[in-house]
């Protein structure tokens, strides 16, 4: 049996609806005329599992015939990794340096998602995106970033 | 003078003031930009910009958000008749003739024809709205919480049960949307659920990042893994005025086409791509030369495009008026108004009288303004194509990025992109509807406040759903969908399992 789309969105109704079933008994289920906030995580929760085993065993009926679907195609490995790791080092470096080195690393790791992107392109890409984004949120909207944040103390 | 006339007048009034003129503009001009540009729709378009709309005043936020929607619906047929890309899903129909007309050198004609029936259906369509309002909020006024349960628990089941990827994912996905909307304080009891002790999340999943992490992040990978170079195909637009055949062939059409939109924009579920094809398919079987159909018929042009137009413009009558979005970009205007603090509904219409007639006074403002702006500046937009997607996904996630940060200056945002993210493009590659996720993150909360004040209401009998009409019909209309959904499902899977 290969691992394929299916299989991990059923596991992901299952566990899902495991965890809010579990926290539900936590949280309380009440009455019917005083529910408590458990109630519908519990009712939810047990219905969406019922729903991964469904989505499970409707897998396994149509694994003899369709083709499946690949949780993820070959050439689709590289920008996932790249595109939610551009995002990361963004989210991790834009509390200690500041908003332009998170902007250029943010751009600089995005731009390996796509195999066809030629690398005397990057510093173009890196200047003009970057300055746009520059220019619409810190100058347009006023919102108030810090370019530059070498201080690392601030938390 | 009739009481909608008066306060269309009202509308028309807020909406041409300076400020949300800008607004309008603003809107349709990025909303056509975006239809023409093929990968970036207006869902992510509107994801990107919800951060943004914080800061501006309710009712010029809902007029830009609007002006995109509308905008790339008629954007999407530029670039659908003159280089056979459809923009949007909604506007692959206009390729099969439209991109006929173009190679027979009536290029100009079709885009006319495509941008006045787009733009007689959107005033039909906001006239309806206006023309509904009132009816609509008297309705509306007599639903208690039973009902709304009852509307929720119809609309959810009606849209799973015509979501792409079967009944099961899509259903599926809209109970996982409903669970992550409860994260955060319980309005009834205080308690936090599902926060797992982390305090940001003690306000919910912020409604902006789940949406841009959802949409955005998972559509620029699919997009990188799949793309190749746009073909750019350079076509002679020619002279731009119908000649008179076309003019009548095309006037009926347009008529049946907004008819058919407006009645299947107000449906949950349908959207866009829906209307568009049916039009395209009656026009095709009232014909008595329907082998005309493919080969540059001037009402296969004519007829999908009013039907999606008008069926753009209908969509806002449950979605304004009940509160209920029939499709994702619908959810993300209810956020939108969410966001604001106002709560949509009946009451929105007589607490918010300036909002909600200009927001209906823009939108015949902005068609308006997009006849103006498609037909002399086609050139432009045409150019805008030659922008390789490389450059423009780096752009849509530094924007991205930088609007989620902006939200409330914590990287646990961008966590919960990346998370989102992941999540979205898991359910995306296995064919579940995102549509339907996003519909239940919306509409869980008040499902759940609604369902259960009814049961508190009733002191506990469930019987006060089956005991009121209007709940009962939503009940048991829900119920048949749901049947019919799962025995074709169990038909299926027996087949499959005998083949």
């Amino acid at each position: 049996m290969n691992f394929h789309a299916d299989h991990a969105v059923g596991i992901l109704f299952i566990a899902v609806g495991g965890i809010a079933v579990y926290l539900g008994v936590g949280y309380g289920f009440g009455s019917l005329a005083e529910m408590g906030p458990g109630a519908l995580p519990l009712l939810l929760g047990a219905t969406l599992s019922a729903f991964g085993v469904a989505l499970l065993l409707q897998a396994r009926l149509a694994e003899a015939g369709r083709a499946a679907i690949a949780l993820m195609p070959r050439e689709e490995i590289r920008p996932f990794l790249a595109i939610l790791a551009a995002l990361l080092a963004f989210g991790l470096l834009i509390d200690r340096v500041g908003l332009i080195p998170s902007l250029i690393a943010l751009v600089a790791i995005g731009w390996l998602a796509d195999s066809r992107g030629r690398l005397k392109e990057l510093p173009f890409l890196l200047l003009v995106i970057t300055a746009i984004v520059v220019a619409i949120f810190y100058f347009g909207l006023g919102i108030p970033f810090h370019l530059f944040d070498w201080s690392i103390a601030r938390a | 003078m009739p009481e909608f006339l008066s306060s269309i007048l009202m509308g028309l009034q807020v909406a041409a003031s300076i400020d949300n003129l800008f607004y309008c503009l603003l809107g349709v001009t990025l909303g056509t930009a975006i239809g023409v540009l093929p990968g970036v729709g207006p869902i992510i378009t509107i994801s990107l910009l919800l951060p943004l709309t914080f800061g501006l005043p309710p009712t010029g936020s809902l007029i830009l958000l609007a002006g995109i929607y509308y905008g790339a619906a008629y954007g999407g047929s530029t670039t659908s008749i003159l280089l056979n890309l459809p923009g949007e899903a909604s506007s692959a129909v206009t390729c099969l003739d439209g991109h006929q007309m173009a190679r027979r050198g009536r290029a100009g004609s079709a885009l006319a024809i495509a941008a006045l029936g787009s733009f007689f259906a959107g005033t039909v369509g906001t006239i309806l709205i206006a023309a509904a309002a009132p009816a609509m909020a008297s309705i509306a006024a007599r639903f208690g919480s039973a009902e709304y349960a009852a509307l929720v628990f119809c609309a959810l089941v009606a849209t799973a049960s015509i979501a792409k990827g079967g009944f099961i994912k899509g259903i599926g996905s809209g109970v996982l949307g409903v669970l992550m909307g409860l994260a955060g304080a319980d309005v009834a009891s205080g308690v936090f659920r599902f926060t797992f002790g982390i305090s940001e999340l003690r306000d919910g999943i912020d409604f902006a990042v789940l949406a841009v992490g959802l949409f955005a992040v998972s559509e620029i990978i699919t997009t990188i893994g799949s793309s190749g170079k746009p073909e750019v195909v350079t076509t002679k637009v020619g002279r731009l005025w119908p000649n008179a055949e076309e003019f009548r062939l095309a006037w009926p059409a347009v008529l049946r086409g907004t008819a058919l939109g407006s009645f299947l924009g107000i449906l949950p579920g349908a959207g866009l791509a829906m209307s568009s094809f049916s039009a395209y398919m009656v026009e095709k079987s009232i014909s008595r030369q329907p082998e005309r159909f493919g080969a540059g018929a001037v009402e296969g042009v004519a007829a999908p495009e009013a039907a999606n137009n008008a069926a753009s413009q209908t969509a806002f009558i449950p979605t304004l008026m009940l509160g209920v979005p029939g499709s994702p970009v619908m959810a993300l205007f209810l956020g939108a108004l969410m966001i604001q603090g106002i709560n949509p509904g009946p009451s929105m219409i007589t607490n918010n009288p300036d909002l909600f007639w200009g927001l209906v006074g823009s939108m015949w403002i902005g068609n308006l303004m997009l006849v103006i702006l498609n037909l002399p500046l086609i050139g432009l937009w045409v150019k805008l194509l030659t922008v390789p997607y490389q450059w423009l996904y780096l752009f849509v996630l530094a924007f991205a990025s930088v609007g989620v940060y902006s939200i409330g200056f914590s990287s646990l945002q961008i966590l919960t992109l990346v998370i989102f993210g992941a999540i979205g493009y898991v359910l995306k590659r296995a064919d579940c509807s995102l549509a339907m996720f996003i519909l239940g993150f919306v509409l869980g909360p008040m499902f759940e406040e609604n369902f259960r004040r009814a049961l508190s209401l009733s002191r506990g009998d469930p019987m006060t759903f089956i005991n009121r009409p209007i709940s009962l019909t939503f009940v048991v209309l829900g119920i048949v969908i749901l049947l019919a959904a799962t025995t074709s499902l169990v038909k299926r899977g027996a087949q499959e399992a005998t083949d």
